[in-house]
């Protein structure tokens, strides 16, 4: 009998060293949209959408996912997608082009810029740039798709409960 | 530089539309237009394109001051793989992050603006598992996303010339150098002020956990670190002292650091094991 008290207190202590968030609390969607879900589960099924920046009352939580409401729709969301803190506007940023060159696939995979290029000839930095390019070459052979798959196999972020 | 700000924000303007068709962005687009200039710079007053410039450029510098980039195939798919896991639960989920290894046997981790991530081959030994890689990750992507570097060239006098050079035009190149300079410097040698490094730690931890590593990983890590009979020019010299660090993510720290035990690895042994 004594342990069940015990053990209360440890899931509620795991619960609470998890996630930083407390039913009440607002958060705010960090993504460019963020899906609300009808149970804890990315496979559910989608019962609305927020923007980015859109503050969120959470209702619940279960695992790594919170239960929130926009005012409107109440739904799921995995804890990730949303920040205890509101994001600067300056984050918005980021999901636009930042020249009228810019496509999708250029956003997606910008390559060192000319003027870091013009800077390491002017420093005589050629094969530090050189191996710059290389890195950046390797991180993007590696894909969304591939990460998808180690995230499943590790059970990380929205694979994972 | 008021022609290159206004440049910007007319360039803001016109693709912004598309911007909204491309990526879903759920915003009024005309709205979001008026307010593009006060957008575009943001509170750091440096915009995405100045960014990624300045970052190409310091990124240039830790590799050529660092011993170069670590060429290693696998070892680099390994924390692109986690850095990407982490980098979707960041603050900012859409910048394009690269992770990479430098080829040196000290044990620390460097990022630069526009999301370049680099931990050194010491490092990267060192770490037990994919927690502990994760959580020297995550501490180097708030950084990023914390824009602390970023601080350092928007307080300074070297804003114009980073704005005027990574707009293309011809620009004051003694500027620009000196601001890339200045964030270098910060970086591999006097280091962030305390307050963005236990910042880093704390945001790094919680995008860690909000991922699905492990919450320790950081602290588990750090205590491995006070086991190794390394100097401090070895262990994170650009960072606060070791025991603080765990201290304040409520760890334990060492009574005995850097002392040895029977079941330690030691600072040579490391050093030998990562010179491979």
């Amino acid at each position: 009998m004594k342990t069940v008290p015990y053990f209360t207190l440890s899931l509620m202590l795991m619960a609470s060293a998890v996630l930083a968030y407390e039913v009440g609390q607002t958060c705010f969607s960090k993504q460019a949209t963020t899906p609300l879900l009808a149970t804890a589960d990315r496979e559910a099924a989608k019962v609305g959408t927020v923007e980015w920046g859109k503050p969120l009352k959470v209702l619940a939580e279960q695992g790594r996912w919170l239960q929130v409401t926009d005012g409107d729709t109440k739904g799921w969301v995995y804890a990730g997608n949303v920040s205890s803190v509101k994001p600067p506007a300056e984050n918005k940023n980021d999901f636009l082009p930042t020249t009228a060159a810019d496509t999708t696939a250029a956003v997606a995979a910008r390559p060192l810029s000319e003027s870091s290029k013009k800077y390491a000839s002017r420093k005589s930095l050629g094969e530090a740039a050189a191996d710059v390019e290389w890195a950046e070459k390797q991180a993007d052979a590696v894909t969304r798709a591939q990460v998808n798959t180690y995230m499943q196999e590790k059970g990380l972020g929205d694979y994972g409960k | 530089m008021k022609t290159a700000v206004a440049l910007h924000a007319l360039l803001l303007a016109l693709f912004i539309g598309s911007a909204h068709a491309q990526f879903g962005l759920d915003v009024d687009p005309f709205k979001l237009a008026s307010g593009a200039t006060k957008i575009a710079k943001g509170s750091s007053g440096v915009g995405l394109k100045e960014e990624m410039s300045i970052g190409g450029s310091v990124a240039v510098e830790i590799v050529a001051m660092e011993g170069g980039v670590w060429k290693d195939e696998a070892a680099t798919r390994r924390v692109n793989l986690i850095g990407k896991s982490l980098a979707r639960y960041s603050d900012r989920p859409t910048l394009q992050f690269r992770f990479a290894i430098l080829n040196t046997d000290i044990v620390n981790g460097f990022s630069a603006p526009g999301g370049y991530v680099f931990i050194t081959k010491g490092a990267y030994l060192a770490a037990e598992n994919d927690d502990q890689l994760a959580a020297i990750l995550a501490h180097e992507i708030c950084h990023v996303t914390r824009r602390h570097a970023l601080r350092i060239i928007s307080r300074s006098e070297f804003i114009s010339g980073v704005t005027d050079v990574a707009a293309g035009s011809s620009g004051d190149f003694a500027a620009y150098d000196m601001g890339v300079d200045k964030v270098t410097n910060t970086m591999l040698k006097t280091g962030y002020d305390s307050g963005s490094e236990f910042d880093a730690d704390r945001m790094g931890r919680e995008l860690a956990t909000n991922t699905g590593f492990a919450r320790n990983g950081l602290v588990t890590f750090l205590q491995k670190l006070q086991t190794l009979k390394l100097d401090n020019k070895s262990i994170f010299s650009t960072h606060p002292d070791l025991s603080e660090r765990i201290e304040k993510l409520g760890g334990t720290a060492s009574t005995t650091a850097k002392s040895s035990s029977s079941d330690e690895e030691s600072g040579s042994a490391l050093l030998k094991k990562s010179s491979r």
